[in-house]
């Protein structure tokens, strides 16, 4: 995690990154209550880059926003659905918590955030810009006062998600979607619990 | 007084859809008018909540080119409805699917993924571009069922900001069988037929579908002369944060996604004429759209009616935004939206007027499209009429 930034447009005030070689250490579920281990996995990346900016987005949490950035979204839950499926079973609960969008919305529900949000279901790499000017346009329009921009990938058997905490720029603050680029490029962390 | 386009505004130069009624704009314009509806009994091998299901038959001549029928895997299907429906928005608008100024936004909800995994979740995106003829990557969105919204959310943006002149976006999904289990397990299925703020409501029926609207910026259309449709005037979104399936039952996130939207286009809600609702027919869903909307526009004094067309197109996930949208440009064009199949008796305290039983007029030229999704994902678009008569 780190902290600062600058920002013309959009800047970044801090970041998080969590890497598992399997996410499910990171899953909270509940008896009635289950979401996609990648779910869980890019809410522990909300959760270090909150840790590095003392949660400043929290206290406007209805001005928050969240994109999250993913080509294999929640492959994991999806899977097991179609495997139980032949068989003429679904859990109605994994077949809630399997939605790609919960990337982003889960980070929603556990810390109340209802800004604008949205998963792209697409490699990070190919995405991320995209996901940039969308967090730009609604920190431009006053949709959101913060965005929280996260990925959530699987590089060499680990499973990493990281997540950049935005705000709008200021005068003579630099553009962040380079900061933002750099950290989906980043190195794979250590991974906790290997 | 109907809309002329400003330099800086989004236009919809050109839109297309397919459904359980059809896949041409007036056709199903006009069945919906008449109250027909595409649901069919679809058989399940395994017990569900209903066997009726909204699919798209094999009736196009696209289709017939490559085929999709009802046996198809889901991927093909999803491709075939992809496929079909963008080469048709493209063609709609003038454009070569070739365009390379031209953006992709796609969106869909499951797709086919629960019932055949895709090595990316884009995969199928990538495939419906490259069979049109497209050059670039698409951009690819899983917002659940306000995914088509949301792609025209993205595609919108992408103009504002300048990254193209021109975007195609909308949403593809189709009917699976691990879809129509989970529905049915869920308990968000109806029993019956989805009956959209009736009394009787008790849940969706699924469907398919795709639509894609060709966005373009004014600039552009007016130097290639292309028709306009209608204008985005606004986007905007909330999320409930409140659980993964239950939205938040005080309608306070959804009438943030209301307001942003309005917002962001410089309105106010006594300029709404028209409300294309979500309107799933479960009881949750349909008390929490009642309030949102009563809180909107409970107190104004020309209140918006409001149409829905899930009951006669059933509800087509991660589609239903985009087909949606393309509805409600169709009732601004035409100043009178559809009767909501399966409402008799409206439920007790909705607080606007609703088309039961036939057609309805109604006065203005600005209306919205909700949708609100798996996750929490609450979308609205606001869309204008424009001067003019291109969608005839």
């Amino acid at each position: 995690m780190t902290r600062g930034g600058n920002g013309n447009g959009l800047t970044v005030i801090a970041d998080g990154t969590v890497a598992a070689a399997d996410p499910r250490r990171y899953s909270r579920n509940a008896p009635s209550f289950y979401a996609d281990p990648a779910g869980w996995l890019v809410a522990a990346a909300v959760q270090e880059a909150f840790d590095g900016c003392a949660g400043e987005p929290l206290s406007v949490p209805d001005e928050v926003g969240v994109v999250a950035v993913s080509a294999a979204c929640t492959a994991h839950t999806m899977g097991a659905i179609a495997t139980s499926a032949r068989d003429g079973l679904v859990s109605p609960l994994r077949f809630a918590g399997a939605s790609p969008g919960i990337l982003a919305g889960l980070a929603c529900i556990r810390w109340k955030l209802r800004g604008p949000t949205l998963t792209l279901a697409m490699d990070p790499v190919a995405g991320l810009d995209v996901a940039a000017t969308v967090a730009g346009g609604w920190l431009r329009d006053g949709q959101a006062r913060y965005v929280l921009v996260a990925a959530y990938t699987v590089e060499d058997d680990q499973h990493v998600a990281r997540c950049a905490v935005t705000r709008s720029g200021r005068t003579g603050e630099p553009d962040g979607r380079p900061r933002i680029r750099a950290l989906v490029a980043g190195p794979v962390p250590v991974a906790a619990g290997r | 007084m109907a809309t002329v386009p400003g330099p800086a505004d989004i236009c919809v130069t050109g839109m297309a859809w397919t459904t359980p009624l059809g896949d041409t704009l007036d056709g199903v314009w006009q069945r919906l008018l008449a109250g027909d509806h595409g649901l069919r009994d679809t058989p399940s091998p395994y017990p569900l909540r209903t066997t009726l299901a909204a699919t798209v038959p094999r009736q196009s001549p696209a289709t017939r080119q490559s085929p999709a029928t009802q046996q198809s895997p889901a991927t093909q299907r999803q491709l075939d409805l992809g496929v079909q429906t963008l080469s048709a928005a493209f063609d709609c608008a003038g454009l070569d699917p070739g365009e390379p100024s031209a953006r992709l936004v796609c969106g869909t909800s499951y797709g086919p993924f629960l019932d055949e995994p895709a090595g990316s979740c884009d995969d199928w995106a990538v495939e419906t571009a490259r069979r049109v003829g497209h050059p670039h990557r698409p951009v690819c969105v899983s917002t659940a069922c306000s995914a088509g919204s949301d792609a025209i959310l993205v595609g919108a943006e992408l103009i504002r900001c300048g990254s193209t002149e021109v975007c195609v976006a909308g949403g593809v999904d189709v009917v699976t069988q691990a879809k129509r289990l989970g529905h049915s397990a869920l308990g968000t299925m109806s029993e019956d037929r989805l009956r959209a703020f009736d009394a009787r409501h008790d849940g969706m029926v699924p469907g398919e579908g795709a639509a894609f609207l060709v966005l373009e910026s004014a600039r552009s259309a007016r130097e290639r002369g292309a028709p306009v449709y209608a204008i985005l005037r606004g986007t905007g979104s909330s999320n409930d944060a409140t659980g993964l399936t239950n939205p938040d039952p005080s309608g306070d996130s959804v009438t943030l996604a209301v307001r942003r939207c309005l917002a962001s286009g410089g309105s106010t809600v006594d300029r709404v004429a028209v409300v294309s609702a979500h309107a799933t027919g479960t009881p949750v869903n349909d008390a929490v759209e009642s309030a949102s909307l009563a809180r909107l526009f409970g107190a104004g004094a020309a209140a918006p009616v409001v149409f829905a067309t899930k009951g006669a197109l059933g509800h087509s996930l991660g589609a239903t935004g985009a087909i949606e949208a393309v509805a409600l440009i169709l009732a601004l064009r035409d100043g009178r939206i559809p009767p909501v199949y399966g409402l008799d008796t409206p439920m007790p305290g909705f607080p606007l007027p609703l088309a039961a039983g036939a057609p309805r007029h109604f006065s203005g030229d600005a209306g919205i499209s909700l949708t609100i999704g798996f996750g929490g994902f609450n979308t609205c678009l606001l869309f204008e009429r424009i001067d003019g008569d291109p969608g005839r």
